[in-house]
């Protein structure tokens, strides 16, 4: 067995980073740990750079357990540059734990995200899931506060459950199959009336990676690990581990259940419609940020689960491609949370009473960032929700795609009240709010690609061939 | 030889026990406990069928051994969060944990 190790690069120096920088935690002094930020960003980067290489590569490894397509390389790549933002914008920040810890924790989660897209058989894709939620557990957890021990303990009790409903379920697609690959689980049920074993199967597994995305009714931890965890592991958890999960639900589903088909579209649909629901509706009541857009993150799993319900390829790119503008725009406004705790400012939406005067760049990304989760034109969010519900209507979904609209209506109701605190309302003080140069530029990059994707979405598109 | 069925009748007990254990117990530990049962059920059911309907290939045994392994990982971060939880709490019964509310 020959594995062509270039095709791997990406992950190797993943790996690598995430060893040297929990290394330096180990070994450096107090002061020279700061360099471990720069360390792994630039990682990241190299990374991302050898990830360019694999552009249009079609290969698999590891006797077919592990391959290269487009979609994985594309998730990969979003993933990449979203945590380089993040690495980029908590360069500065006062951390809960040890800097090295930090960052190869989140290394070491990444890379078990970047299998999960690649993975092409159970055992892979059940290994690189842990692997992405283990240092996520450890990361949640990391401050010494009765919130952060609330949502950790949350998070890895729900994870756990929902990991062991996963396993069982891919060991009974296993038993009736004789395979763990999924073209060879594909081959092996074609042809065949669906069993109810296996429909038994499907749904447990739709339920563990449901709950991994955050899909209505499995959501509980959602809000509480967003509201809970320190505030660069909340902006880092609402792009990771949710590209791990969708990336798993687009490889698994569509290949090894392509003879389910409709049912399991079927079952997308109504957990779309369910999340979107439920997470627009609780969004209304919250009067905490992080909490809103942890309920806002719910809604946006129902939007990208219609990708799924659509079942087909237009579907998938344009899940894709939403995935891709919603983890920025729900990435920056973390960021701008991140950016106001530090000085100290309380996360109520009254907090952000007057952020314009104190802060009026910070009050302006917020303001683009929440229009864009609201896909308001020329924002990246419109293009992203055009495409997604475009997809719906070209598969005779309409029904699907009109929910989606009205809920977008509804979501316009909550975000606006942190427009409105920002833009209308005064300040108690004048003080300005200061930022750190990383954390400043990774907002602005983040802005500037939320704009210029909603200008000209045509850039990404032609990657992912739509 | 036994036949499978009974392997998978033990299996699903073990993993309604373990679920029953999930949602009746309230301290954190005896909740990872019912965890690790319902691990192994499904780990049982790998191996059984692995020897019944894919006998020529140790597929399914090799899954259940990075189970295993998976297993272990996953009770060494949630015990140590449970530790630190306790320290800073003094408590891990999940009744107490309520500052979230919906």
């Amino acid at each position: 067995m020959q594995i062509e190790w270039i095709n791997l690069m990406p992950e190797l120096m993943i790996f690598g980073v995430a060893i040297v920088v929990l290394l330096g935690e180990l070994y450096l002094s107090a002061n020279a740990k700061r360099i471990l930020g720069v360390v792994s960003l630039l990682g990241i980067l190299a990374a991302l750079f050898s990830l360019t290489s694999l552009y249009g590569v079609e290969a698999t490894e590891f006797m077919d357990m592990f391959s290269i397509d487009l979609t994985a390389t594309v998730l990969k790549g979003i993933l990449l540059a979203t945590t380089a933002l993040v690495v980029l914008a908590t360069l500065r920040s006062r951390m809960t734990i040890g800097e090295g810890e930090f960052f190869s924790m989140m290394l070491f989660s990444v890379l078990g995200t970047m299998f999960m897209a690649s993975a092409n058989d159970l055992i892979m894709l059940f290994i690189a899931l842990e692997l992405t939620v283990l240092p996520a557990y450890i990361l949640v957890g990391s401050k010494k506060t009765a919130g952060s021990a609330e949502a950790a303990l949350k998070y890895f009790l729900l994870g756990l459950v929902a990991s062991v409903i996963l396993l069982y379920g891919m060991s009974l697609v296993y038993g009736l199959t004789g395979q763990t690959n999924f073209t060879a689980i594909a081959n092996a049920l074609a042809g065949q009336a669906i069993e109810p074993l296996l429909l038994v199967g499907m749904v447990m597994i739709v339920v563990g990676l449901g709950f991994k995305v955050a899909a209505v009714p499995f959501h509980f931890w959602a809000p509480d690990v967003y509201e809970g965890a320190p505030v660069p592991v909340a902006s880092f958890l609402a792009v990771g581990p949710k590209a791990g999960g969708f990336a798993a639900l687009i490889h698994f589903f569509p290949v090894a259940l392509a003879v389910a088909a409709p049912i399991w579209a079927g079952l997308f649909a109504i957990l779309a419609v369910l999340s979107m629901l439920l997470g627009n509706l609780a969004a209304l009541a919250q009067t905490q940020v992080r909490r809103l857009l942890g309920y806002s993150a719910v809604a946006h799993t129902g939007y990208l689960l219609v990708g799924l319900a659509v079942a087909d390829s237009f579907g998938y790119t344009a899940l894709i491609f939403y995935f891709l503008v919603y983890s920025l725009a729900a990435l920056g406004s973390f960021l701008v949370i991140l950016a106001t705790t530090e000085r100290g400012l309380g996360e109520n939406v009254t907090d952000f009473a007057g952020l314009f005067k104190r802060a009026p760049m910070l009050a302006f990304a917020m303001a683009i960032f929440l229009f864009s989760l609201v896909g308001i034109p020329p924002f990246a969010g419109f293009m992203g929700k055009v495409y997604l519900f475009g997809a719906a209507v070209r598969s005779d979904l309409i029904w699907l795609a009109v929910i989606g609209v009205l809920n977008s209506v509804v979501s316009f109701g909550y975000y606006v009240t942190v427009i409105r605190q920002m833009y209308l309302v005064n300040p108690t003080t004048d003080d300005a709010v200061t930022v750190s140069k990383p954390l400043y530029l990774s907002i602005v990059l983040i802005m500037a690609a939320v704009v210029f994707l909603g200008v000209y979405p045509s850039a990404f598109l032609s990657i992912i061939n739509l | 030889m036994i036949p499978l069925s009974y392997y998978l009748i033990l299996s699903g007990v073990l993993f309604a026990i373990g679920m029953a254990g999930v949602l009746l117990r309230r301290n954190a530990v005896a909740v990872l406990l019912s965890v690790e049962i319902m691990l192994n059920s499904a780990n049982l059911n790998l191996v059984a069928f692995s020897r019944y309907i894919a006998p020529e290939q140790a597929s399914g045994q090799m899954f259940a051994l990075f189970v295993m392994a998976i297993g272990a990982a996953e009770v060494a971060v949630g015990l140590a969060l449970i530790l630190m939880i306790y320290r800073n709490m003094q408590s891990v019964n999940l009744d107490q944990f309520n500052i979230f509310k919906w």
